[in-house]
């Protein structure tokens, strides 16, 4: 039986990251198959080579000290947090909003072997997220000649026993956001002001790691210490890691033991949490005035209702802008002693514009309210397409959702960075109009790459928003756009020595990318519409 | 009011609807009938403007769905057979939404919402979102909707499912009142009874083949229409 429900899920995981093709043509289906597994690699890659470099580094410093293990511990407790902030919508809504619940708890199906089916599939993505981060800490590890069996095999049970923690606080995540569903109107709300905080926090713990990073050096002792003293768990990895059986036998029972509670209790809770009704105490509906506001501002109310009532979708799609808000906030509150750094770097502050401009494009990049707007429609698609509106008005609301959910944030960012910072009046003009420019750019990527994928046989609204192909095929193009750039400019002045003032190349940046926004609603316009008719 | 020539539909290699005609005048209320997969959902939105076609024409109120299919979907209403609605909107948000995308005017509309959600009962939970509704309360919201905008031409899949009996009582009501105004109705049906009592005009369809229509006289004659359908349908097999 579980068996069974997996491949389910596991189906339906297939048929979101594939798009039509999944159930359509053969041919089709495995080239998709290895486009996906192309991007895949691309990305494990990309974040297995970061880890690298800071495993490397520590490592660098704690293996003199004989702290090895303390390197283990910071990447296991990381690859933790990273796993946590990756799968902590999915617990929620995979468990107990997913749209077949009625229909499989109708079945003779035991509730637990639907709980660890859905889990099953949670662990996976823990899985995929912890060995970004692990995998290269063992290999950093492994170069500098720390090879005997107790490593390898320590590794080995590590990325299968590690993901464990992570999956079980998601869990209990998932667990208190149902619970609180049961009781409190606003659940969008509660959801949205706790997940805001928690990637506050991790941001800021991120912000911190240079400096926590020197503390550590300066403190490993200490440090490594308290951690055996007051977090064993931790000191387990971290001995786990280095080859230690009895320290990996120990975490890998802590692991299990800490899951297997967890799943206890949510599976005691699971009939009750999944089948109650939410929304804590029904108003009567009482008549407010009418107002007749026509059929576009209509569908893009529709669009912000829809990411509204959806904390992760919301959250999937904007925690840049949250970050470009947080980060113009900060340079507000801290303006005077930026300015100090950057008089003391004369030579930074010409390239100050392209920085920021960076910063613009690489986090606009990473919004992608479009990508899966197409398929978040689902079986509603009914309803678009048998009313009174153009397919081209529908593709305008989904992109200017986008443009009020990122656009305006990042334009903020833009003007205060413009208006704040010392850089010269061509520069000052250009930032915000390339905030504007790159997230009609980004806009339009993910709209158009979700138009030729999309995915409607979900039961999570999860699966498009997290791992439909659309939505990895847009991340990957924006990160190559911006290594594009990045590249481009370290060619022409490091490596060619051209003598190019920043606003030229923002110039240059502006000219290809409103050439390429143009492109794309061109094709929007005149073939996306046509393939939006066909759905 | 409903015009379809010709109509021919096929998924890949499978032919769903075959060069089927039918004629909806004003005032007519069209019953169409056929076992499952028969090609009643793919007709009614091929009629609706939402699937496109390869072969004939529909015409809604004299105009080409293919040619203008936006001045033809202001003029119709869709009911389909699952109500899948906006379950992030609340009842009163979605119906505000449908009134918006129709351009009704505000006094219109809250006319009609009063007496339609007061005739099914629904009025109390309009504040409420639509994942709290049950089926039986998304099919009457769904109702509510489709007549917002007064249309002149409501096509539904299988209206009566998931009603309570006063709500469809309600729901033949309000299809003969619309009727009586020059409008019309094109919808299926497995309740054999209820196309028997209200329709002016039938139509059974059997693999994507109409393989009788006309008025109610004239398919079942002195029968029952239950009985004319089991025979047609035995009658290839």
């Amino acid at each position: 039986m579980i068996k069974t429900l997996i491949k389910k899920q596991l189906l339906e995981l297939f048929a979101t990251m594939f798009g039509r093709s999944a159930i359509g043509k053969k041919g089709n289906k495995k080239g998709m198959v290895a486009l996906y597994a192309v991007l895949l690699v691309y990305v494990f890659g990309v974040f297995s080579f970061l880890f690298y470099g800071t495993a490397d580094m520590l490592f660098g410093s704690f293996v003199p000290m004989g702290l090895a293990w303390l390197v283990f511990a910071l990447l296991g407790i990381a690859a933790t947090g990273f796993g946590v902030l990756g799968t902590v919508f999915l617990a929620n809504s995979m468990l107990y909003n997913a749209k077949d619940n009625d229909l499989l708890l109708s079945m003779p199906i035991k509730p637990s072997n639907i709980i660890i089916s859905r889990v099953f599939t949670i662990y996976i993505m823990d899985f995929f997220y912890e060995a970004m981060i692990m995998l290269p800490c063992f290999a950093a590890y492994i170069v500098r000649g720390n090879v005997s069996f107790g490593i390898i095999f320590g590794a080995l049970v590590l990325l299968f026993a590690l993901p464990l923690p992570a999956l079980a606080i998601s869990l209990v995540l998932g667990f208190i956001v149902a619970l609180f569903s049961g009781r409190v109107k606003n659940k969008s709300l509660v959801t949205m002001i706790i997940s805001v905080a928690f990637i506050i926090v991790y941001f800021y713990v991120i912000m911190q790691v240079e400096n926590y990073i020197a503390m550590l050096v300066s403190n490993g002792e200490a440090i490594g210490a308290g951690i055996k003293t007051f977090v064993y768990p931790l000191y387990s990895i971290g001995l786990a890691g280095t080859g230690d059986l009895l320290h990996l036998l120990i975490f890998t029972l802590f692991s299990v033991a800490l899951f297997a509670i967890i799943y206890l209790v949510v599976c005691k809770s699971f009939l009750k949490l999944a089948t109650m009704k939410k929304g804590g105490k029904k108003a009567v509906y009482r008549e407010k005035a009418y107002k007749n506001r026509g059929g576009d501002i209509a569908l893009l109310g529709k669009e912000l209702s829809h990411i509204w009532a959806s904390p992760m979708y919301l959250m999937n799609s904007s925690a840049g802008s949250l970050i470009l808000i947080i980060g113009a906030v900060a340079l507000l509150i801290k303006l005077n002693d930026v300015l100090v750094i950057l008089e003391s770097f004369p030579a930074f502050s010409g390239i100050l514009p392209l920085i920021v401009g960076a910063a613009i494009l690489s986090i606009s990049s990473m919004n992608l309210v479009t990508a899966p707007s197409i398929s978040l429609e689902g079986k509603n698609m009914w309803l678009l397409r048998s009313l009174p509106i153009s397919a081209w008005s529908v593709l305008k609301s989904k992109l200017s959702l986008h443009m009020i959910v990122n656009g305006i944030p990042t334009l903020i960012f833009a003007v205060i960075c413009a208006v704040f910072l010392p850089m010269n009046i061509v520069s000052r003009i250009f930032l915000p109009v390339l905030a504007i420019v790159f997230n009609l750019m980004f806009a339009a990527i993910g709209l158009a790459a979700n138009l030729k994928h999309p995915s409607f046989d979900w039961t999570n609204e999860v699966v498009p928003v997290k791992q439909g192909l659309s939505v990895l095929l847009t991340m990957l193009v924006g990160m190559g756009v911006t290594m594009f750039f990045v590249i481009a400019y370290i060619v022409l002045v490091f490596a060619l020595e051209l003598a190019l003032p920043a606003e030229i190349f923002l110039f240059a940046v502006f000219v290809i990318c409103s050439a390429a926004t143009v492109l794309l609603y061109s094709w929007l316009y005149k073939r996306g519409t046509k393939i939006f008719e066909t759905f | 009011m409903l015009k379809i020539e010709n109509f021919t539909k096929s998924y890949g290699e499978k032919k769903a609807v075959d060069s089927l005609s039918l004629h909806i005048q004003k005032g007519e209320i069209y019953g169409f009938i056929g076992h499952n997969g028969a090609g009643k959902t793919t007709t009614l939105k091929a009629a609706t403007g939402i699937l496109d076609f390869e072969n004939g024409e529909i015409y809604v109120d004299g105009v080409s769905i293919r040619k203008d299919p936006i001045s033809c979907k202001r003029k119709i209403a869709y009911i389909p057979d699952n109500p899948d609605l906006y379950e992030f909107m609340t009842g009163i948000k979605y119906l505000n939404f449908i009134a918006d995308v129709f351009g009704v005017g505000a006094a219109e509309r809250g006319e009609r919402i009063r007496k339609y959600a007061g005739l099914f009962e629904l009025t109390a939970s309009l504040g409420q979102p639509i994942s709290s509704y049950s089926h039986g309360m998304k099919q009457k919201l769904a109702i509510i909707s489709a007549l917002i905008h007064e249309p002149k031409l409501i096509i539904m899949d299988e209206p009566f499912v998931g009603l309570d009996p006063k709500a469809a009582h309600i729901l033949k009501e309000i299809m003969r009142e619309i009727c009586a105004h020059g409008g019309a109705i094109f919808f299926s049906t497995h309740v054999l009874e209820v196309a028997e009592k209200l329709c002016d005009k039938v139509g059974i369809i059997k693999g994507g083949k109409l393989i009788k229509s006309g008025t109610m006289e004239d398919v079942k004659g002195d029968a029952s229409l239950e009985a004319v359908f089991l025979e047609l349908e035995e009658e290839d097999d």
